[in-house]
């Protein structure tokens, strides 16, 4: 599949990116944007939770590790309050995810490769099309 | 009528018979008078050729004394020896002529000093320089009497040129006879120095026998009964001799008449070496004046005899009455002459210190005595000691070895005379205390009558200082020796022999009894310091030295002595003593080797430290061959079941051959020793094999000590020495179990120090291990954020590219992204390679400081962790330490508490750190919140590998670790209490680092 046709699919999906690290939610946000048009982005997992209650989105990617609330607790709140939510898991530590393996629908770990994204974002536009 | 004529009558018969008995008592006096003279001549003769004899005795004792001294003194003090030795006659000659010379001044009649060599020619005439070479042996007997007896010789002796008075002296080098010193004196000196005493001329005659070898002519060409003159002889004597009868006998006093003049001539023996009669000395007395004296005498007697007859007829009564006392007197007045010799005689007798009896010789009372005696005795008169005793054998003390008024069969005085050789002693008391004398008896012939005169020598004190002497030698530890120099005689007391297992008779009293038991190693250094002695270099002689027991064995001595030196300062004779100083000598040998024991025993920890096994072993074995003395030596291991031999050391001079020394091999001793589990030493070890009745093995080892090493009833290890150049003892035994078992000890030690040491090495290398885990994993905590947006960088480049998106700005800006996380990946290498370098050095810093650094390290995996790190620091004190040491430790404490809050998932994860300080030292406690240590495991979590870890960098070591770092690199103190719901750790750390306070 052609990336532009990729990106075809999937530019309208709602996205919330989730990192408490300003260089990570630089680069990947601005990765991001170059395949979604709507991107929002917020620091640690308080800041997406209460984002997601005010303005809910398709596709969560957060980290896991990060100060007031972590990735995995945001992703409880916001699952229960849309179960169909698509959540990618950034990590550094796979054993971090251990407690619920079917929590995160993709988990990629850092440093994040191209392939690694590409493949992300094919799954996204997979699970979308059906 | 009647009466007158009675009276008449008697009267004419008592005249009658007064007159016939006048003229018969006349005649009687006459025969009397005359009878008393002949026997006064007599007594005169007799006693003036005693007087001459004795004379003529002192003379020759005299002389013989003198020049027996000369001689030795020439010997001594001219070096003869050594001119002969050397056979050096011009040196000899120079030596000897200033003193042949002053001796010839001294008196003309000292005539030749010669040298004889041993094999009997002449080698030195000093009188006569030029003439030597020719043999003296054939001619000569003294020569050939002192070649054989090699004794001084004395006596007349007539060669090819001259009679003389000869003295012959041996003159030994170094022990050995090298010749004779002969000294010749004319006999007419000794003519001239007894007429200058005795105021006769004298004459020499010569036995005509003896004369067979003379080869010049007779001077006076006058012999007379087998005797040739032989001296000057002045014309008037010499008619007088020449007046004497052909059979003239040559012995005794010769009354002779000529030319109305009266002569006695006296003869005195000249003998030889031999104490035969070699010649005479014949004395010539005039006593034509004497004879006179005695005509004079009796004329004197015949006036008396006159005046007496006519005062006894004219007071015939009283006469008659007195008649005996007037004779007496008579008497006395007649032998007064002849008395004086007794006076004279009396006198001596009563100024000698010694007591002398005279005794008749029949019935053996004393009939007079010397002043002397009665001194001692406290008797006034022979009167007053004769109202109580008749003999002086009376006063003897009965005593066991002393003389007795009756010797068995014979009367003491008879014992005496019979038994002349002897000594005899006899003890007399005065007062209280006992006097020893030494007494002599002999017959003398006195006025016709046979008298005993008895001579008694005080001789206690003599007596005293012999049995205190003898009991100074005997009785003391020591051994006496005492060496006459000049005649080469020793004498060895009985202690002297004893100490050398010997009887007095056993060993003779020479010094070879002495030199050849001296040990060969000490000969040369005991001579030297004789001779140095006796040279006058050392003013005692001291050495030490071992002699040769009869059992063998090697007796110590310490020798001490002094030389005893004449009036001219030549060594005369060297006294000393004998101690026996074995056991001093066992005692310093045993001292010597514990301190050299003990010295190994220090020494033998040391190189186990430093040497390797096998060096170690090595260095043992020559230690033991060192403290034995020997020179070779093996060390073996022994196998679990004590057959099989290992071969760990062995000198290379042996040979040792793990076959040698195999088991199974029955022929090696060392093998006994190993089965019956003791230590041996063999003295002669080339024939014990065969009595052994083994096969001869192991050539060229003459002695050996071995020993096994014992362990829980098993032989571990076997160890020998051999070949000491003397026999082993228990000692060396002893040295050899004792340093053997220290080298097993120390063996086994260092194996299991090694042991430890490999195991420290592990422990290291596995907290190294865990430590670059604990970094790599910090690390990757700080390396996570820029590699993820180097990564996000590229991606997004990647992203343009795909999506047709490229422009430069965005390429721009991505390029930076990245290099700008590159130096922040190269700081944090920075970082860790400062954490990682090496210094040895402490220094001066602020835990705080130290503390920082660590953080800097692992901080961001706290901040990732969500672990939140609170400070109290309330000190700013800088502290001497290592702080790259420190640093470890504070990563090492933080991580621990970092990770125990994750795996407890504790909400607010907080770690405090506290620093304060306090009198000498900084307290810093590093507190968590998670919950605590288990009471059961925290006695234990600073033991090596103890981990409640469950990740792969648990070794269990980090905690080991840095407890040892604080508390023996730093001198500080670490524990850890549960406080406050979590765990604390905490550390003292002093201002200055123990060993550096030293230095301060």
């Amino acid at each position: 599949m052609d990336i532009r046709e990729l990106k075809e699919k999937i530019k309208d999906l709602k996205v919330l990116f989730v990192d408490d690290e300003e260089e990570i939610r630089q680069g990947t946000g601005t990765f991001l944007k170059k395949f979604f048009t709507d991107v929002t982005i917020c620091e640690d997992g308080a800041a997406g939770l209460e984002q997601y209650k005010k303005t809910p989105v398709d596709i969560v990617i957060t980290d896991v590790m990060m100060p007031r609330m972590n990735g995995t607790t945001m992703v409880k709140e916001i699952k229960n309050i849309n179960p169909n939510v698509f959540v990618v898991f950034v990590t550094a530590y796979r054993d971090t995810l251990d407690d619920d393996p079917n929590l995160a629908d993709v988990d990629i770990k850092k440093p994040l490769s191209y392939e690694d994204l590409v493949e992300v974002l094919k799954t996204i536009a997979q699970n979308y099309s059906k | 009528m009647l009466e007158d004529e009675r009276t008449a009558q008697l009267r004419s018969n008592i005249l009658k018979t007064l007159l016939v008995i006048f003229v018969l008592l006349g005649l009687s006096v006459m025969y009397v008078v005359n009878l008393e003279q002949n026997k006064a001549l007599d007594n005169f003769e007799k006693s003036t050729h005693e007087y001459i004899q004795k004379t003529a005795k002192y003379v020759f004792e005299d002389i013989t004394k003198k020049y027996i001294i000369v001689a030795y003194r020439l010997i001594q003090n001219q070096n003869i020896a050594h001119y002969v030795h050397t056979n050096d006659k011009e040196g000899l000659y120079q030596a000897l002529k200033p003193r042949f010379e002053q001796l010839q001044r001294e008196t003309k009649y000292f005539k030749t000093l010669h040298f004889i060599k041993a094999n009997g020619l002449s080698f030195l005439r000093v009188h006569q320089k030029d003439k030597y070479g020719d043999p003296i042996i054939n001619d000569r007997i003294m020569v050939q009497e002192i070649m054989k007896t090699q004794k001084t010789l004395v006596g007349y002796e007539t060669g090819k040129y001259a009679t003389v008075f000869r003295v012959l002296v041996p003159v030994f080098y170094q022990g050995e006879f090298i010749g004779s010193l002969g000294i010749g004196i004319d006999p007419n000196y000794i003519i001239k120095t007894i007429s200058s005493i005795v105021k006769h001329k004298g004459a020499l005659f010569i036995k005509k026998d003896n004369l067979k070898l003379y080869e010049l002519d007779s001077r006076f060409d006058f012999s007379i009964n087998n005797f040739e003159l032989y001296s000057e002889l002045d014309g008037k004597n010499l008619n007088i001799m020449k007046n004497l009868p052909k059979d003239f006998h040559f012995d005794g006093n010769y009354l002779m008449n000529y030319q109305n003049d009266k002569y006695l001539l006296y003869a005195i023996d000249l003998k030889n070496f031999k104490d035969d009669i070699h010649g005479k000395l014949i004395f010539i007395n005039d006593i034509t004046y004497k004879f006179h004296q005695l005509k004079n005498t009796q004329f004197q007697i015949a006036l008396i005899l006159v005046f007496f007859l006519l005062v006894v007829f004219m007071v015939i009564r009283f006469l008659i009455i007195k008649f005996g006392n007037e004779l007496n007197k008579f008497y006395d007045s007649i032998i007064s002459n002849t008395k004086k010799s007794e006076t004279y005689l009396k006198a001596i007798e009563d100024n000698s210190s010694n007591i002398i009896v005279t005794s008749s010789a029949v019935e053996k009372q004393i009939v007079s005595a010397n002043k002397r005696f009665y001194e001692f005795s406290g008797f006034t008169s022979l009167e007053d000691f004769q109202r109580q005793y008749s003999c002086i054998c009376d006063l003897f003390v009965i005593k066991e070895g002393y003389l007795v008024k009756q010797m068995g069969e014979l009367s003491w005085l008879e014992y005496i005379l019979q038994n002349p050789t002897q000594i005899h002693k006899a003890i007399m008391k005065k007062g209280d205390k006992e006097f020893i004398f030494k007494v002599t008896s002999s017959k003398i012939d006195f006025e016709g009558q046979e008298m005993l005169v008895s001579t008694f020598v005080d001789i206690t004190e003599i007596e005293e200082i012999k049995n205190r002497l003898s009991y100074a030698i005997n009785g003391s530890k020591d051994g006496l020796w005492d060496w006459n120099l000049k005649t080469n005689e020793i004498y060895f007391s009985s202690r002297w022999k004893e100490m050398l297992g010997f009887t007095d008779e056993e060993l003779p009293n020479s010094l070879q009894s002495w030199k050849q038991r001296v040990h060969p190693d000490d000969l040369e250094k005991a001579t030297q310091d004789i001779l140095a002695n006796q040279n006058k270099e050392t003013q005692r002689y001291e050495n030490i030295h071992r002699l040769r027991h009869k059992d063998g064995s090697w007796v110590w001595i310490l020798d001490r002595g002094q030389t005893v030196f004449d009036a001219e300062g030549n060594p005369e004779r060297m006294v000393g003593f004998h101690t026996d100083i074995t056991k001093q000598k066992e005692e310093e040998k045993l001292i010597q080797l514990q301190a050299r024991r003990g010295e190994a025993l220090l020494e033998l920890p040391n190189y186990a430290q430093t040497l390797d096994e096998k060096e170690f072993i090595q260095k043992g074995r020559e230690i033991l061959e060192n403290l034995t003395k020997s020179s070779v030596g093996f060390i073996y291991f022994v196998e679990n079941d004590e057959k099989s031999l290992e071969l760990v050391s062995c000198s290379s001079k042996m040979q040792c051959s793990e076959e040698v020394f195999d088991a199974q091999n029955k022929a090696s001793i060392l093998i006994n020793t190993l089965r019956l589990k003791k230590p041996f030493f063999v003295n002669d070890y080339s024939t014990y094999a065969d009595k052994m009745e083994l096969p001869q093995r192991d050539i060229g080892v003459q002695r050996l000590i071995g020993t096994p090493i014992v362990e829980e009833g098993k032989v571990v290890m076997v160890v020998g020495v051999g070949n000491k150049n003397e026999d082993y003892d228990s000692s060396d035994v002893e040295t050899l179990m004792l340093i053997s078992n220290d080298l097993w000890r120390l063996i086994k030690t260092k194996r299991d120090t090694e042991e430890i040491k490999q195991k420290d090495k592990l422990m290291v290398s596995q907290s190294k291990n865990a430590a670059m885990g604990e970094m790599i994993s910090m690390i990757a905590h700080q390396w996570r954020q820029p590699l993820a947006v180097i990564s996000m960088s590229a991606n997004n480049v990647l992203a343009d590219i795909e999506l047709d998106m490229v422009d430069n700005e965005s390429l721009k800006e991505s390029s930076k992204e990245i290099i700008y996380q590159t130096t922040e990946l190269s700081k944090t290498i920075d970082d860790f390679k400062e954490f990682f370098k090496p210094v040895k050095k402490s220094e001066l810093i602020t835990p705080n400081k130290v503390f920082s650094s660590a953080l800097k390290v692992v901080g961001k995996s706290l901040e990732n962790n969500n672990v939140k790190m609170v400070k109290n620091i309330n000190t700013a004190k800088e502290i001497q330490t290592y702080s790259r040491e420190l640093m470890q430790v504070f990563l090492n404490i933080i991580n621990n508490a970092k990770e125990i809050l994750i795996e407890k998932n504790v909400p607010n994860k907080q770690i405090t750190v506290t620093m304060d300080e306090q009198e000498d030292h900084v307290l810093i406690s590093i507190a968590d919140n998670a919950g605590g240590v288990p009471e059961d495991i925290i006695d234990k979590i600073f033991n090596p590998y103890f981990t409640t870890k469950k990740e792969l960098n648990g070794t269990g070591l980090g905690l080991y670790m840095s407890k040892t770092i604080v508390e023996k690199h730093l001198g500080g103190m670490l524990e850890v209490v549960n406080e406050n719901g979590g765990a604390c750790f905490k550390m003292k750390l002093p201002f200055i680092l123990p060993n550096e306070k030293k230095e301060a």
